[in-house]
């Protein structure tokens, strides 16, 4: 991991293989960010209608939907809601 | 049947406390993706079948199972090619090794 000199931030982390996500956390976590998870699509949407994120990052290869799927839910979901 | 280096960077990466953890994840994890894609080609599910393999890949890449990896990469691929009936012998073989990279990765953790 190279020296982390960026703005900090909270991150969804989307991935339904546990190691990648536990894997993904530390190292994102060491960097200074706080670190939410989120095993499939339907609990990434939850946790975005509730809560405030930077930046999420999507695992492509997942059951039921795949992350381009959950992407284009969230944007339709973004523009069709107000921004807090 | 581990690289020591890829696993010895990992532990460094993720300290000494946290491999364990990680560990105990892909030692739960992987005989679930055996079965997993066992089930999934007795059910011809190509689909599922290359997921599993896809995250097994790169479960065992992260830990430096790189023969392992290898193996697991060519049943995603035939997944992907939707040729499950050259897979059967391959996944068998996959199902026989995987016991000994756990045993290795238990020592090498310590």
């Amino acid at each position: 991991m190279t020296e982390a000199h960026c703005e900090t931030g909270r991150l969804l982390v989307v991935d339904d293989n546990k190691v990648n996500r536990l894997l993904l956390g530390r190292g994102l976590e060491q960097q200074g960010h706080q670190v939410v998870f989120a095993e499939n699509g339907r609990q990434a949407f939850e946790l975005l209608a509730s809560q405030r994120f930077d930046l999420v990052l999507l695992d492509i290869q997942m059951p039921e939907m795949d992350g381009y799927q959950v992407l284009e839910q969230i944007v339709h979901t973004q523009s069709c809601a107000t921004y807090r | 049947m581990i690289d020591q280096k890829t696993f010895d960077e990992l532990r460094q990466m993720v300290g000494e406390g946290f491999i364990h953890e990680l560990l105990e994840t892909f030692f739960e994890s992987s005989p679930q993706l055996i079965a997993e894609m066992q089930a999934a080609l007795a059910a011809g599910d190509a689909e599922s079948f290359q997921r599993a393999a896809h995250s097994m890949k790169s479960n065992c890449a992260s830990f430096g199972a790189l023969e392992l990896a290898a193996q697991a990469r060519e049943l995603e691929i035939l997944g992907r090619d939707l040729e499950l009936d050259k897979a059967v012998q391959k996944l068998d073989n996959l199902a026989t090794i995987y016991p000994l990279v756990e045993i290795e990765l238990k020592e090498l953790a310590g």
